[in-house]
């Protein structure tokens, strides 16, 4: 065991990396479309099961189960995963740095390669502690088949996942959604909008110095405007009335240091979004904040293929709808019906390699409570692995 | 609102704990000593978790949204959590420690008083938001004090003591439950932004810290179980661990690389 090895060898499955992004540019991710990565994967496990069962006693299949396989394969992932920390991601440039990739680092050779590296020495190591069964083996196997699990699903599903977005303007059939280069693409599904519903926080009440900052003061520049409200802004005593559950009409009542009062009513605001503003003094400005969404989705009738008919659906912020193996999401809205109909915006996400990926985390979450209660032996059994 | 008294709350809190700190460096110590600076802690940390409650049901939503509440829930559970550890070890560094690490994070609040708006963002209105956020910050408080055990061990082995090995005992009994902790905030986060947002990972610049966070600590238990000899580098890899930790939690936002974070904190 020996940390130089280690190092070499994490420093060498990323050096190669780097060399094969030099030689042949980014990974095409679209050459593993399905079944293409479904042979990939079954091969790959087969070969490592094969490894495992045939070629146990070898010095490559040793080592590759061994602590400094471990180490050096956390290693040279980290290594990548460093860069993609500190350097902006997803930023196209035709600099030397698009060859190198180092601004789109998960379609580079370089991840590649240490992820390969990693699921191999994660796979080995799991069959290596399948048996015997007991606790401790039990908790090592569900951590590194679970993390294999996921991140292999991820890694080869990530050419068969589909991202869409769908905008349906109120009171029409939409059955197609665009793709991220702008093409249309037809659904298994038609959505009707029937509805898109908005709810708001109260607004918020805020002083503004000429310099268009907030009011500087030891406490709040900044109050919610509910009724009743009273409440002091810097020297500035404002008190909030308004008709219940409207947020469209708010009277302020400022009172200056000087004792004098001002008024200032905002009455029919149609649209909850768009800040107002009133002077109170040269150099002071009072404001109405934009309104926070508390709320917005959709009400929709869902049309499938597979026989749904104006089915009325909900598609909310953390409520999406599943329909035809496509997740639907709340994406954004227009609701300023002034300047033009209003519609919402759906995000279209298909994964069909979900359920996989999600079988791996659950074995990682086993694996993390099991962990959380196992008691650690004060004397390890150093390098049992090997 | 009880936010504007936080600063009462903490001096409470630091009374506690300091009396107790006095009492536990004096050399004369009359019988009743050591019950008081048990339980006095435990009356600090109440305060502190009184603070909380008031806070959560006056905000009429979790405290867990802005940076500043962050700071106060991850300052309650290090206060618990270093008082555990004083309390089964008796580790008089691990109190002082532990009281400096919950006060320096209290007193940053204390003096940047933050706006406490009771909204919630639609995103965060999820059964997954308590969860996740809440075991984040435990997990970040066990591995704090296992940074301060790493502290006090390194602090050892310079001067020439050789006898680091209680330390990182105790550091690495830490540092498996805070990374099982880890495991689970970031799967739940993960399967909470599925349900959210689309997409279980998408290498968003928090994310990514998140993994590397958890990939250095990932290197720290294997070079520990296999080569339990490094002491030194194995000691300044749980520091650098924990500086990672920090950033992830509360850099994030100077990085260049996260400019398009979603993981801005409100507030």
């Amino acid at each position: 065991m020996s940390l130089k090895r280690i190092l070499i060898t994490a420093c060498f499955v990323f050096g190669s990396g780097v060399v094969l992004q030099m030689l042949l540019g980014p990974v095409n991710v679209s050459l593993l479309k399905y079944p293409v990565n479904m042979v990939v994967g079954l091969q790959f496990v087969l070969i490592l099961t094969a490894m495992h069962l045939f070629l146990k006693k070898t010095k490559v299949v040793i080592w590759l189960s061994s602590a400094e396989a471990a180490l050096a394969s956390v290693g040279s992932f980290l290594m990548v995963i460093i860069l993609m920390a500190i350097i902006p991601q997803n930023i196209s440039s035709e600099t030397i740095g698009a060859k190198i990739g180092y601004s789109n680092i998960v379609f580079t050779w370089y991840y590649a390669l240490s992820v390969f590296f990693l699921l191999t020495v994660l796979a080995l190591t799991s069959m290596r502690r399948f048996l015997p069964c007991n606790f401790r083996n039990m908790m090592f196997f569900l951590n590194h088949s679970g993390m294999f699990i996921a991140l292999c699903a991820a890694v080869l599903g990530q050419a068969d996942k589909k991202q869409l977005y769908m905008q349906v303007p109120v009171n029409t059939t939409v059955w197609y959604a665009e793709n991220e280069d702008g093409y249309s693409v037809e659904l298994p599904f038609a959505l009707h909008l029937s509805k898109f519903v908005v709810e708001y926080h109260p607004r918020k009440v805020a002083l503004i110095s000429h310099d268009g900052q907030l009011y500087k003061t030891k406490g709040n520049a900044v109050a919610e405007a509910v009724r009743g409200n009273s409440f002091f802004i810097g020297p500035y005593r404002i008190r909030v009335f308004n008709e219940p559950d409207s947020l469209n009409s708010i009277l302020l009542k400022v009172s200056k240091p000087d004792k004098t009062t001002m008024e200032f009513s905002f009455e029919h605001l149609n649209d909850p979004q768009t800040p107002l503003f009133a002077k109170i003094s040269n150099d002071t400005i009072i404001t109405l904040l934009p309104a926070e969404p508390s709320y917005f989705g959709s009400e929709a009738l869902l049309y499938t293929k597979s026989g749904k008919v104006a089915e009325p659906v909900t598609i909310a912020v953390n409520k999406p709808l599943k329909t035809e193996g496509w997740d639907v999401y709340q994406h954004s809205y227009n609701n300023n019906t002034e300047t033009e109909p209003g519609y919402s915006v759906l995000y279209l996400v298909y994964d069909p390699w979900l359920p996989v990926v999600y079988i791996g985390i659950a074995l990682m979450l086993a694996g993390a409570v099991l962990m959380l209660f196992a008691r650690k032996k004060n004397e390890i059994k150093h390098n049992d692995l090997e | 609102m009880i936010w504007n008294s936080l600063i009462w709350f903490v001096l409470i809190f630091l009374l506690c704990w300091g009396i107790g700190f006095v009492m536990l460096y004096r050399k004369k110590n009359p019988a009743c000593v050591p019950v008081l600076t048990q339980l006095l802690p435990v009356i600090g940390n109440i305060v502190l978790l009184l603070f909380v409650t008031i806070l959560w049901v006056q905000l009429e939503r979790p405290p867990m949204k802005t940076m500043a509440e962050t700071r106060v829930l991850y300052s309650l559970f290090v206060s618990w959590i270093t008082w555990f550890i004083f309390f089964t070890t008796k580790s008089k560094w691990m109190y002082l420690l532990g009281m400096v690490m919950s006060l320096v994070f209290l007193i940053v609040d204390v003096l940047n008083p933050e706006y406490q708006s009771k909204n919630l963002m639609p995103a965060l209105q999820s059964t997954w938001f308590i969860p996740h956020v809440v075991i984040y910050m435990i997990a970040y408080a066990v591995m704090a004090a296992a940074c301060l055990s790493a502290v006090k061990g390194l602090v050892n082995l310079y001067k020439g003591k050789n006898d680091a090995d209680s330390d990182i005992n105790l550091a690495m009994k830490l540092v498996y439950p805070g990374m099982a902790l880890l495991t689970m905030g970031m799967l739940l986060g993960a399967i909470w932004a599925k349900i959210a947002w689309g997409n279980y990972w998408t290498f968003d610049p928090k994310e990514t810290w998140a993994l590397l966070t958890w990939l250095f600590y990932l290197f720290t238990i294997h070079l520990h179980y296999f080569c339990p000899k490094r002491k030194k580098l194995l000691l300044w890899i749980l520091g650098l661990s924990f500086i990672v930790l920090i950033i992830t939690w509360m850099g994030i936002r100077f990085l260049p690389s996260a400019m398009q974070s979603i993981h801005v904190y409100g507030g």
